[in-house]
């Protein structure tokens, strides 16, 4: 029971880690690992 | 057991709101890799799909080269639409920066309130947000008319860049649905999503918010790298060869990503900073003092501490520049723009005098500043010597007389200074002083109990002194007794020495305050004059992210998309200094109006109109006898 | 509200102190490159190596490197010819060029094919030029202009100038034909006649003039070429008693040049 009541903060932190992966994959890995150009 | 807890309607919530939030999450996050893969999926296709009869019909419009525009194609208004632009762009980019940046540093706030269980943060966070709100609006203005005067002024450039970014203009647009929608319920669900789980929940909903901000930023920040270093097309012709990757993945993308995402920060902090400030000036009461006292500081900590970084992001995006091309770079910097280097000299040396005055002022809110303050002025002279070498230029226009009387092209003792070592070792150094300035500030409130502590001091010393010996080193070895092209070189020492006392500073205190007997902070104790520190920094500010703009855009020169479309418009020139001048002013006064209706209106919806007597008993408080 | 008018008064104030910062600084204005059509048929050498000298501090912008700061060697401090010379026959030099003229030019557009020592690309040993090639975006020099620059580099040591002087393309003089560059020939012998105002000395078409010998008569006192060499050639042969004053007629054309012989061979001095 006390663990379901930490939902909360286990939503952010995953949505941080979603958030983190999401932009590692925008800014350096889409289109292929490394720099284009 | 409370029974409440286990009320249906709630678990029922309690299970569904997940569920929707990771739908949430699982769609804003996998739109992007779907609608891009069909983005540049859509783009190789067409590029290969055959039509009926045998040619390629889909790819014609991206084999198509850049379209050269003879000055009679360019539309008038009647007045110059390289100002009209500049402007309106300027406006939307000070306001952009200003909503993406907000919601970053209110985060954190929220996170620092939401653990300190200090309600103190939480209530300055949805303030913070509430200014942010009105700005959000001003800014979707302004880029809606950026929009349309793009399109209606520069239609071959707009057709040309519509070519190129194709449906990543539409995902650009949807994320603004995206971030309205976020943006809403993050500021009116404040209240509502206040405590545990559901404040996590709003929690949430903030990163999200600034995930999807940021998004926006680099998206749009991929149009502007594009047209100053083009990748993805034919460097001939200007046909789109290559998918949306790599054409947004040029290589200024990411550094001027870093370099807008930490100025934007420092931007933010400092115009919520002038709001304290304000709001300082016309408190009332000394419980309202207090608190913009103490909102002012947190604003000005948060400009200072995003500021520091940013001449690291600022080399970067100069380094990338100057290996996509020398040209540009040496144009930018000992070619005609060179200039505008000084005048940055001015602008940053005001943000760090500033930023350092509100510390010191500051200092007299504790007891504890006593001990520091013999230290302030020797800071003060490193920062004012520093500003003197920055801004002496390499060398000017001199007449014939000026040039026999000099015996030479240079200043024999001025012309070193002028260099760029020079100016390194000047910078670095007024960067350490400044966060010298703010250690102070942090041990001013409070007395250090650990039993290292003079081992920790020490340490501390030696690296300050080091860290100075090596920028002052660096500058004069590799600046006066190497070649030219190890000067760069230099650099990094610098920049290492100067991160090396930031970031060991930062976790020494830390350390060392551990257990330390917190002294009596008088908030709302300072003199009104330091508020006019708070005003010089968001003004220095906005006129220097302008002026840097400016730079930006103009190192382009006489292209549209630089080596790749030319720009044959009646505004094809480099506008001379005044010029410049006068639009950086005329952009930064209207923010400032701006900025002030946005303060205004914050005011006015805290402003509750007395109701009028209705049968004449009611009696008005202030005719109360 | 007026909380607000010493900090807007304060703000106001240090925005225009900026602003006159920008006001006192060197004002310059960078024009862009105009597209200027190089009149190649009435360029001299002296007029082809002055706008060698304009392109090398303006459209090719090579005085944004080469200059006495370091970034690149500074052409204008030494002989730029001799140094070529001494660049090709260093051992690390592999391009093609086998005189100075060469080596500028290969220089220019094809700044990788050799880089002088120190001058390269930090990290790249030399190998790598930071140099971009002038022919290609952005600078965008035209072949004239890369050969003007080129012949500015050797004239200014008073090294003699190998580039030749740009001639008109064969379409561009047709061009410029059709466009009345020159008048239209005649089109009838006493157009011609009146054109070439051979009424001024001689007696001919009903005019009359003592100072050259009559026309009216002369198909029948000279032969047909004898008249074609008057006219082509008259100071070959003088006739007797008048002086040695006819001019030559660079500007007339062949068909002018027939039709008057053609008249004038008729011309027999009956029924006149």
């Amino acid at each position: 029971m006390t663990n379901k009541s930490n939902w909360g903060s286990k939503l952010f932190f995953v949505t941080l880690l979603v958030v983190l992966v999401f932009f590692w994959w925008l800014l350096i890995y889409s289109g292929g690992a490394g720099h284009h150009g | 057991m409370n029974p409440l807890r286990y009320h249906p309607v709630r678990s029922i919530w309690r299970r569904l709101l997940p569920a929707v939030m990771v739908a949430a999450i699982g769609l804003s996050v996998g739109e992007f890799p779907s609608v891009a893969a069909a983005a540049s999926q859509g783009a190789e296709q067409q590029v290969t799909s055959v039509g009926g009869d045998g040619v390629k019909n889909e790819s014609r419009a991206l084999s198509l080269p850049a379209p050269k525009p003879k000055r009679s194609d360019y539309p008038s208004i009647g007045t110059s639409s390289r100002a009209v632009v500049w402007i309106i762009a300027q406006m939307h980019l000070f306001f952009g920066a200003l909503v993406l940046a907000v919601p970053i540093f209110v985060l954190v706030i929220e996170l620092i309130g939401f653990k300190t269980d200090d309600d103190r943060y939480d209530d300055m966070a949805h303030e913070f947000m509430k200014v942010s709100l009105t700005a959000y609006a001003i800014t979707a203005l302004f880029g809606g008319t950026l929009a349309l005067c793009l399109f209606l002024l520069y239609p071959d450039f707009m057709t040309y860049m519509t070519r190129v970014f194709g449906s990543q203009m539409l995902v650009y647009a949807v994320l603004f649905f995206l971030e309205s929608l976020l943006l809403y319920i993050y500021y009116y669900g404040w209240n509502a999503l206040r405590y545990g789980n559901r404040k996590w929940v709003h929690l949430t909903l903030g990163l999200l918010l600034n995930a999807v901000g940021t998004t926006l930023l680099v998206v749009a920040n991929s149009w502007s790298t594009f047209m100053m270093a083009p990748s993805g097309i034919d460097p001939a012709t200007g046909a789109v060869t290559g998918s949306i990757w790599e054409i947004m993945k040029g290589p200024l993308w990411n550094p001027l990503n870093l370099h807008r995402f930490i100025a934007n920060i420092a931007f933010g902090g400092a115009v919520v900073g002038a709001y304290a400030a304000f709001k300082f000036l016309a408190a009332k009461t000394p419980a309202e003092k207090a608190h913009y006292d103490w909102m002012g500081y947190t604003s000005n900590f948060i400009a200072i501490l995003a500021f520091l970084p940013l001449p690291f992001a600022g080399y970067w995006l100069m380094a990338e520049v100057y290996a996509y091309s020398q040209q540009m770079g040496i144009l930018a910097m000992g070619g005609i723009l060179a200039w505008l280097f000084v005048i940055q000299a001015v602008l940053i040396c005001t943000i760090l005098l500033a930023g350092n005055y509100y510390l010191w002022t500051g200092m007299a809110r504790t007891e504890g500043g006593e001990r520091y303050r013999w230290l302030i002025k020797y800071i003060a002279v490193v920062l004012v010597l520093g500003f003197l070498v920055w801004v002496t230029p390499h060398n000017i226009i001199y007449t014939g007389g000026e040039v026999a009387r000099l015996g030479g092209g240079n200043h024999p003792v001025l012309g070193p200074l002028g260099i760029m070592p020079a100016k390194n070792i000047a910078v670095f150094l007024m960067l350490i002083f400044t966060f010298l300035s703010f250690q102070l500030y942090r041990r001013a409130d409070k007395v250090i109990t650990v039993a290292w502590q003079n081992w920790g001091n020490a340490l501390m010393v030696a690296i300050y002194i080091v860290a100075c010996a090596n920028v002052i080193f660096a500058g004069v070895y590799y600046g006066y007794f190497t070649n030219t092209v190890y000067k760069v070189g230099s650099s990094v020492l610098q920049v290492a020495s100067t991160a090396v006392v930031i970031v060991s500073g930062v976790v020494i205190d830390t350390l060392m305050f551990k257990g330390a007997k917190p002294l009596p902070v008088y908030w709302g104790k300072v003199s009104d004059r330091s508020q006019y520190a708070l005003f010089a920094l968001p003004v220095a500010f906005t006129w220097l992210m302008a002026l840097m703009g400016y730079i930006r855009s103009s190192m382009r020169t006489h292209w549209h998309v630089y080596a790749v479309m030319k720009d044959n418009s009646p505004d094809n020139f480099i506008p001379p200094l005044q010029t410049v001048g006068n639009m950086v002013t005329a952009a930064t006064l209207l923010f400032l109006v701006f900025v002030i209706f946005i303060f205004w209106i914050a005011n006015l919806s805290d402003t509750k109109q007395v109701p009028p007597a209705t049968d004449g008993k009611f009696v008005p408080a202030e005719s109360a006898a | 509200m007026k909380e607000l008018i010493k900090p807007l008064g304060f703000s106001a104030a240090l925005i225009l102190i900026f602003a006159s910062v920008t006001y006192v600084l060197p004002q310059m204005k960078g024009e862009a490159p105009g597209e200027e059509e190089v009149n190649v048929g009435a360029l001299t050498m002296d007029s082809f190596v002055a706008m060698g000298e304009k392109l090398y501090s303006g459209k090719g912008t090579c005085t944004l490197c080469h200059n006495q700061l370091g970034r690149a060697p500074d052409l204008l401090a030494y002989d730029a010819a001799k140094v070529s010379l001494e660049r090709i026959s260093d051992s690390r030099y592999q391009g093609k060029a086998k005189d100075a003229e060469g080596y500028l030019r290969e220089s220019m557009v094809q700044p990788g094919a050799y880089v002088v020592k120190d001058f390269g690309k930090k990290g790249s040993n030399d190998t790598e030029s930071p140099m971009p090639a002038v022919d290609q975006a952005p600078i965008q020099l035209s072949e004239v202009e890369v050969s003007a620059i080129i012949a500015y580099l050797q004239k200014k040591d008073g090294n003699p100038v190998t580039v030749a002087l740009p001639t008109a393309a064969p379409g561009a003089q047709k061009k410029d034909e059709a466009a009345g560059a020159k008048p239209a020939p005649a089109q009838s012998p006493e157009e011609a006649i009146a054109k070439f105002a051979c009424a001024a000395c001689h007696s001919v078409l009903k005019t009359e003039s003592s100072i050259g010998p009559s026309l009216n008569d002369v198909g029948k006192r000279l032969k047909i070429d004898q008249i074609r060499n008057s006219i082509v050639d008259p100071k070959a042969e003088i006739a007797k008693g008048y002086p040695p004053i006819m001019p030559d007629f660079p500007a007339m054309t062949v068909s002018e040049l027939e039709m008057i012989v053609r008249f004038l061979a008729k011309q027999t001095g009956t029924g006149s």
